[in-house]
């Protein structure tokens, strides 16, 4: 690493923080427009200011938020000083994969959780994750993987008495 | 009855062995849980809060969360100081010097000033539990609804301002709880709002929901985007013949116990703000009259012992605002109320007097677990020190598998659990750009509070609003929610006012 790179001018202003603060506009606006709308008057001891007034707020600083990434980035993110191998903020690329196929695992587990059964869906799922976040040692997790389904689904049926899906398979 | 009697009373429910048993399942789970890198004490309570709802009687499920609520702190101490990943940001203050005295071979003797410290904080601040908490529950019987919403004000405005890096972002943050603690029936009118046409959000977003979203689902996420930068080192533990502290270590730490514990035990007691601010107070203050000023940053042994000692005497100060008030001031107090009410236990001034036994038997609880805790916890390091070796991988494959469990056990709704990821990507994306977590927290649990105080005044006064601030309590409560706001910029306003520049000031989550 030469002393060029880590020079403040050498790095682009990240877009992240910019798009955040315009979904966050947008998405505020859009609540506001909700709450606006919604039945019944404005009274000081009804039920309709609060929900004025949270989203009013929200738009407010969104746009505070979104005016300072575009005109004073650095204020709200500086630039990390020196090399920190473990330093995290909006300036270190984001590795999007491995949290995604996460993000798409657990949607998937939630949805088979009751048709599958916990049992199944909870292996599958281990499985899935581990791998995702880079586990190389299969056969160790197919072992974990078999042990924390059936065992934490004999511990809460039976034990806790808590139900959890029973699926397909006959338990 | 004095409260001596009353203690012993409730020493007396804690001491028969089938009690003692959950007391100890408590502190073993709740050490274990929290040992966890990146789960802190509140997703620990919201993890095993399935389990503890199974237990027939409210009694032996209280004892075995005070067991949980001690164990996931002194869990936390561990991991901070052998692997510097603090679970909350209330750690963060002994992960700085706690991990550099284990990178320098004294991973003992931090360990041991750390857990004899909260010990000895833990049990001084429970000795003012006890004296304090049933007086005050008679002085907040006479709070009015403008003094409750004036005090969910000031709790989050201090929150708010004095945790984190940027106002904005903390504001944003808490825009965020309170809209999510907006979602669902109005509790006095029954209108629906932001339920966007959906018969399951009638009921609103539960707490337990939040957190696990937040905090299980976020901080997994977040782990999977930087899975190359993350610390993977645990710190070696030494000899295992080697004494835990020194004469030196003793001499060097017994003045930063007590004095994190004055300064621990009235922050987490006053409604403003939970164990951030005094964790910090405590390691600023220490840094700044040591001796051995050059050592801070490098391992200082006062650094470790003040900020933990601040952190479990503000966490047992929590306790009187919750118990007395029924107004939760951090995280962990939010998960704690949550599991009251789903007992059909209100914490508040009636408390001491409709659950009497219940209350007493759970402050015996803190005492025992304490002890408990000192005794299990060093002895057993070696097994702690396993835990934090468990892969990444499968440590959170395992974490979503338990999140998914609690947050289906409590609701039974797959909806629920699609809730609570959808909570865990926001959270993800919080900790990506640096938005602070409390506020959410806060503002969904304080937020429907606030609201309902605000128009229980107001139906009492006639649409007066000038009853906030003839009211003198009220007055001066609102008046320090505002000096929390502008207390971040005190020092840069002065320093203007003289002619220089100066930082902002800041607490908590800052490295």
């Amino acid at each position: 690493m030469t002393a060029e790179t880590i020079a403040p001018k050498a790095r682009r202003t990240p877009v992240g923080p910019r798009i955040l603060g315009g979904v966050l506009v947008l998405l505020g606006l859009g609540l506001f427009w909700e709450a606006w709308r919604a039945e019944g008057e404005v009274t000081l001891g009804g039920p309709r200011l609060a929900p004025i007034i949270v989203t009013g707020l929200w738009v407010v600083f969104a746009v505070i938020y979104l005016l300072r990434q575009i005109f004073a980035p650095a204020a709200d993110y500086p630039e990390p000083e020196g090399e920190d191998e473990h330093a995290d903020s909006v300036h270190t690329p984001l590795d999007w994969k491995a949290p995604a196929i996460v993000a798409v695992l657990l949607a998937a587990y939630a949805l088979l959780l009751e048709p599958a059964g916990f049992v199944l869906a909870t292996g599958a799922f281990y499985l899935g994750v581990t791998r995702a976040l880079g586990s190389k040692k299969i056969v160790r997790e197919v072992i974990v993987a078999l042990v924390l389904s059936f065992g934490v689904y004999l511990a809460f049926t039976r034990l806790l008495e808590i139900s959890l899906p029973e699926g397909v398979l006959p338990l | 009855m004095s409260v001596w009697s009353d203690l012993l009373s409730g020493f007396g429910t804690v001491l028969s062995p089938e009690n003692l048993l959950y007391a100890a399942i408590g502190v073993t789970v709740g050490t274990f849980v929290g040992v966890l890198p990146g789960i802190g004490p509140a997703l620990t309570i919201a993890l095993l809060l399935p389990i503890t709802f199974s237990l027939d009687s409210p009694t032996g499920a209280f004892i075995m969360f005070a067991g949980i609520y001690y164990g996931a702190m002194y869990g936390g101490s561990t991991t901070s100081i052998l692997l510097n990943t603090p679970g909350e940001s209330s750690s963060v203050a002994s992960a700085i010097e706690g991990y550099q005295m284990a990178r320098r071979g004294r991973a003992k003797a931090a360990l041991a000033t750390a857990a004899i410290g909260s010990f000895v904080a833990a049990t001084i601040s429970t000795i003012g539990l006890t004296l304090f908490a049933k007086p005050l529950a008679g002085l907040a019987v006479q709070f009015k609804a403008q003094d409750y919403f004036a005090l969910a004000v000031l709790a989050m405005m201090s929150v708010t301002a004095l945790v984190g890096r940027s106002l904005v972002r903390g504001v944003l943050s808490l825009t965020l709880g309170l809209f999510i603690g907006l979602v669902g029936l109005d509790g006095l009118t029954g209108q629906a709002r932001f339920t966007f046409g959906s018969m399951e959000l009638f009921e609103g977003v539960s707490i337990v929901i939040v957190i696990v979203g937040l905090f299980a689902v976020g901080e997994s996420l977040h782990v999977a985007a930087r899975l190359k930068r993350l610390p993977e080192t645990v710190a070696p533990l030494g000899a295992s013949g080697e004494k835990w502290m020194t004469r030196e270590d003793w001499r060097r730490s017994w003045m930063p116990w007590l004095r994190g514990t004055a300064v621990g035990f009235p922050f987490g007691a006053l409604p403003a703000g939970g164990a951030d601010i005094p964790t910090f107070l405590s390691y600023t203050f220490e840094k700044h009259r040591s001796k051995h000023k050059a050592e801070f940053g490098k391992g200082a042994i006062e650094g470790v012992a003040g900020p933990e000692a601040a952190n479990n005497a503000a966490f047992s100060g929590v306790l009187i605002p919750l118990l007395t008030l029924g107004i939760p001031t951090s995280a962990t107090a939010a998960v704690m109320l949550a599991s009251f009410q789903g007992f059909n236990i209100q914490p508040g001034p009636q408390l001491f007097e409709k659950s009497g036994p219940i209350v007493w038997a759970l402050i015996a609880s803190l005492y025992i677990g304490n002890l408990m805790l000192l005794v299990l916890n060093l002895p057993l390091i070696k097994m702690w020190v396993q835990v934090l070796k468990i892969p990444r991988p499968s440590l959170y494959a395992g974490i979503l598998v338990f999140a998914t469990i609690g947050v289906y056990a409590v609701s039974g709704s797959v909806v629920q659990v699609l809730i609570a990821y959808g909570v865990g990507a926001l959270g993800f994306v919080m900790r990506r750009f640096d938005f602070p977590i409390a506020p959410v927290i806060l503002g969904v649990i304080l937020g429907p509070m606030m609201e309902l105080q605000f128009r229980r005044t107001l139906l009492v006064s006639n649409g007066d609003l000038t009853v906030f601030f003839t009211r003198p309590l009220t007055a001066v409560l609102l008046g320090l929610a505002v000096f929390a706001l502008i207390l971040p910029y005190l020092p840069r306003l002065i320093a203007r006012l003289r002619g220089r520049t100066a930082q902002r000031l800041a607490f908590g989550e800052d490295d």
